[in-house]
């Protein structure tokens, strides 16, 4: 079936006892983009990723990958790493990926090579796994993902284990299947490595999507449409700088976690008059600085106002 | 798409990936060697007895007086030692580490998450824990076989060797019950001890339900001889009738054990929730 969604999921609920882990989560993927799909620690992300592979039964809601929902066929075209991936520790890293090569259809055969070369363990693989490190394991799920050339790749916490530099190969691996035409979903607790890689994330809290879209129309959406920017003050008097911001119209204080630092909000005033604004009131500042807008600020946003319901 | 057979070659390359998977731990490997060392063992005592090696007496009379040899007598004394608890255990781990310790280490977490029906990769996983059991069979065979027919004494027809010959391929049968028990307990448990320990209480348990029919069969209560035999203990030593005479209801308690575990095992392991 034709579709442009690569997975779609309505309604997916999912009970552990009285606790409800996933709550009529609603995503949709789209083919050809790469997908972050965040949450806190516990939010449900595991679960649901669980449920869209058959490794877990849904109590209700629809799964369908490219438009297939049967539970067997849908998981065709689909390579998965569900949190750290695990071996044969006796055997060798090709002799695992043959293994599971054999599980799978036939035209998805051929490919072993090609996964071992993309995440740099060719020259590897005849080593037995228990000599591995945990990020030649990361690596090598990878490469198990990748058998067959899956049109979807899910990851779940990819970079697990991995140094700065195995990170950035990653990152720079998901860039190029992206361009090539893969559906690349993966979830992280990673923001910032999301950002640098996600055209579209979905946002779960307490088991429910409570954001998804394209990012750049989230980080816009969270600005608002007046284009409020935050800024960071830093000077002398910290509490001088609070009275006189409470003080301008369209600038508010909010909660910050450095204590030698001011986050305000400005939802009209550039920083350069706000700057002029507080010096003009004698108020002496030695830091300024915009942030950038970051899917960490919409995801704390989003997480202090679910706290706050 | 996936094949549309479902026992096509995919699935026979997941046979073959279990089987390798089998071959390369020290468990599988193992036990097959047993398998090949315990004719030559049972072959040794054997000689040793018949030649008055061994100096014990029985009813007052020495032991090799009352010991004649010969070699359907003695493949059958192998194939006895074969199905005595080392190699039935050995069956048992190595089934449980199949399904059990890796769903315990999340092995079995990457294959499920695999396009194929649950029901095929336990049926593939199955289908080689029976090769393996037929290897160590023929393993057996193979150098138990040729010392029996070579080195001892004894009727050369082919009628002599008829029976034990049935019996060696009666202890597939009943190694293929032996493997759906073990499959079956895997599917309660994530631990190749738990289940272990599993199989054993069960076959105890056996045991004494079997006693208890026989005290009901002596009291005569009611007819309890095919009842016994129906039951799982009885059923797995269904190879026992070459020498005893062929019992066609333990051989109906082993199709039934062997089908209902698998039915069972399988309907638990479709419905699984995998961590």
């Amino acid at each position: 079936m034709a579709t442009d969604l690569a997975i779609s999921v309505t309604g997916l609920t999912r009970r552990f006892g009285a606790r409800v882990a996933v709550q009529s989560l609603d995503l949709s993927v789209p083919a050809g983009t790469v997908y972050g799909f965040l949450g806190p620690n516990g939010s449900g992300k595991t679960t649901a990723i669980r449920c869209m592979l058959g490794l877990l039964r849904a109590d209700a809601g629809k799964v369908s990958i490219f438009g297939e929902s049967d539970p067997v066929r849908r998981l065709d075209g689909v390579g998965a790493i569900i949190e750290t991936p695990r071996f044969y520790a006796w055997l060798s890293g090709r002799a695992n990926l043959e293994i599971c090569e054999a599980y799978l259809p036939e035209h998805r055969h051929g490919q072993i090579d090609e996964a071992l070369e993309r995440v740099g363990l060719l020259s590897r693989a005849h080593d037995k796994v228990s000599g591995y490190s945990l990020g030649m394991q990361q690596r090598l799920g990878i490469a198990r993902a990748l058998l067959g050339r899956p049109r979807l790749l899910v990851l779940d916490e990819p970079t697990n284990g991995l140094d700065p530099q195995g990170m950035r190969d990653v990152r720079e691996l998901i860039r190029r299947l992206a361009q090539e035409g893969m559906t690349v979903f993966i979830s992280s607790h990673l923001l910032s490595e999301i950002q640098a890689v996600a055209d579209t994330v979905g946002i779960v809290l307490k088991g429910r999507r409570v954001a998804e879209g394209r990012v750049s129309e989230l980080l816009r959406a969270s600005a608002g449409d007046s284009g409020a920017v935050e800024i960071e003050l830093g000077g002398p008097d910290l509490d001088a700088i609070r009275r006189e911001v409470a003080t301008l119209d369209g600038v508010s204080v909010l909660p910050e976690t450095d204590p030698t630092r001011v986050l305000v909000r400005s939802e009209r005033l550039p920083a350069s008059e706000l700057n002029r604004a507080l010096v003009s009131q004698g108020v002496a500042l030695d830091a300024l600085s915009v942030r950038a807008a970051s899917l960490e600020s919409l995801f704390l946003s989003l997480t202090e106002s679910e706290e706050v319901q | 798409m996936a094949t549309t057979n479902p026992i096509g070659g995919v699935f026979w390359r997941m046979v073959a990936a279990e089987l390798r998977k089998l071959l390369s731990r020290p468990s599988g490997v193992v036990m097959l060697v047993i398998s090949a060392l315990l004719p030559i063992l049972v072959f040794g005592l054997a000689k040793l007895v018949e030649g008055g090696g061994v100096n014990m007496n029985a009813n007052g009379q020495p032991v090799a007086s009352l010991f004649s040899l010969d070699g359907p007598k003695l493949l059958g004394y192998m194939l006895t030692a074969r199905n005595f608890f080392v190699l039935p255990l050995f069956l048992v781990m190595v089934s449980a580490q199949l399904v059990a310790e890796e769903r315990a280490n999340f092995t079995l977490r990457a294959l499920l998450a695999l396009p194929n029906a649950r029901w095929r990769v336990l049926l593939a996983k199955y289908t080689a824990l029976l090769t393996l059991a037929a290897i160590s069979i023929v393993g057996s065979l193979g150098v138990g076989g040729p010392l029996c027919f070579l080195f001892v004494d004894g009727p050369q027809t082919l009628v002599a060797w008829q029976g034990v010959a049935l019996g060696w391929v009666a202890s597939l049968a009943s190694d293929a019950g032996l493997i759906a028990l073990t499959l079956l307990i895997s599917t309660f448990s994530s631990s190749v001890a738990g289940v272990l320990v599993g199989v054993i209480l069960g076959l105890m348990a056996d045991l004494a339900i079997r006693g208890l029919l026989q005290i009901a069969g002596m009291l005569k209560l009611f007819p309890t001889d095919q009842l016994a035999a129906l039951m799982p203990g009885r059923a797995l030593a269904a190879w026992e009738g070459y020498a005893d005479g062929w019992d066609p209801w333990a051989f109906l308690g082993l199709g039934l054990l062997t089908l209902g575990c698998l039915a069972v095992a399988t309907f638990r392991f479709q419905r699984e929730d995998v961590l």
